[in-house]
């Protein structure tokens, strides 16, 4: 073009070839068609801009109190010496109600998560099966490696005399909605307020993964957490999260029983 | 000729934004200069209680090994080598993303100590002053990339 320069399509700085920011305007290059746009000059595509939300700054404010809010009964819970399945749902409720309240004080953002998933490419979902998969192999393999510190999801139940069909509900649909609600519709939508989206993800799942306090199944549980906040971003809905966590528990609710 | 502060690429002397990243270079000299040091101190400080936690845990089988059961030792090896690899992970994320990785150590922390605090009332003094240090570290670390992000205008 102009001797080894080119000229920023915003301010008409002079810029170095191959630079993708003005030096001195800032204006990323390729977006716009320059002044003196030649024929057949490839435009790149755009950096994908984040959304903004409403929430903003507050939401780490927000992530963190609803995180320590869903932490504290299983504190108590702990102190009290485990409790029993009617002191489980009891917590499983109030993680709900966490997630109810935070969906609605950030409800501009998290209406839509309501509606109906969108999937655009079917690959999608098979990347979503293989992940559960994937995470389910990982827990396989955990327990083979260290049985000693593996837990019997199943016992709980069998020593209260519960049949299948009451573990399935008590322990795959029930926490697969509350949790979703909370996770997935609370603290990642208030951490995509402060960090890049993929961040947000990674954030939330750990945060989930450090909310089971078992420190050897934060492996997995970060997995799985990824892979259903990747879902939520995704489909831009918290339902596909709701039915692979309930799959999900099912699966491994199943397998030891 | 200077480099960018954010992503290291050569700039020209009058450039005001990396033609790289795109990064504003002033802002970045000032969260380099105000913000950074908070955040590096944070991910040294992550390491140093990943380490702590196995050393604590050796140190309490060697003064009351031989009280506790098999089992309970082996839950509290695997529980003390679990929190540290998650720790030595946050360390080595902390290196491209310190604020997020800042954030889910202060949880995890405040976690783990809120665990103690159900299950052993009287362990909580023990070693407060490390404790009250890497607290006021990360809280630090939280409060400048909060800052960082606000300078930069993005999230």
């Amino acid at each position: 073009m102009n001797g080894g320069f080119e000229l920023c399509g915003v301010c008409g700085h002079a810029l170095r070839l191959g630079v993708r920011f003005c030096g001195r305007c800032g204006a990323e290059q390729g977006l716009v068609v320059p002044r003196d746009a030649g024929a057949g000059r490839e435009l790149r595509e755009p950096s994908p801009r984040p959304r903004k939300l409403h929430v903003g700054d507050r939401g780490l404010a927000i992530a963190l109190v609803a995180y320590f809010v869903m932490l504290l009964p299983s504190i108590y819970l702990l102190s009290q010496g485990g409790g029993d399945l009617s002191d489980a749902l009891a917590a499983e409720l109030l993680i709900g109600a966490v997630g109810v309240a935070g969906m609605m004080a950030m409800w501009r953002d998290t209406l839509p998560l309501l509606g109906m998933p969108k999937v655009e490419r079917q690959l999608d979902v098979v990347v979503a099966i293989g992940g559960v998969t994937g995470v389910l192999l990982t827990i396989y393999l955990v327990a083979t490696l260290l049985p000693s510190f593996f837990l019997d999801d199943t016992l709980a139940y069998r020593l209260e005399d519960k049949d299948l069909g009451y573990a399935l509900f008590h322990g795959a649909v029930v926490p697969g909605i509350v949790e979703e609600l909370a996770f997935r519709g609370v603290v990642l939508t208030a951490l995509c307020g402060v960090f890049r989206d993929r961040t947000a993800v990674v954030v939330s799942a750990m945060l989930f993964a450090i909310i089971h306090l078992t420190p050897l199944s934060f492996l997995h549980l970060t997995l799985l957490g990824i892979l259903l906040g990747a879902a939520r971003l995704r489909t831009g809905s918290v339902w596909p999260c709701v039915l692979i966590h309930i799959v999900y528990n099912a699966i491994v609710l199943l397998a030891q029983w | 000729m200077t480099s960018c502060p954010k992503c290291g690429a050569q700039l020209a002397m009058t450039d005001q934004f990396c033609g790289s990243c795109g990064a504003n270079v002033e802002t970045e000299l000032q969260i380099q200069a105000f913000h950074q040091p908070a955040l590096e101190t944070a991910r040294k400080w992550i390491l140093a209680i990943g380490i702590i936690y196995v050393v604590s845990a050796f140190i309490m089988v060697a003064i009351a090994g031989d009280m506790m059961l098999d089992e309970d030792r082996n839950l509290l090896y695997g529980v003390s080598f679990a929190l540290c690899a998650i720790h030595v992970g946050l360390w080595w994320w902390a290196k491209t993303a310190p604020f997020p990785a800042a954030v889910v150590a202060l949880v995890l922390f405040i976690t783990v100590q809120l665990i103690n605090l159900a299950a052993e009332p009287s362990s909580f003094y023990k070693g407060i002053v490390i404790k009250i240090l890497f607290l006021v570290a990360l809280v630090r670390a939280v409060q400048a990339g909060l800052e960082a992000n606000r300078l930069r205008g993005q999230r």
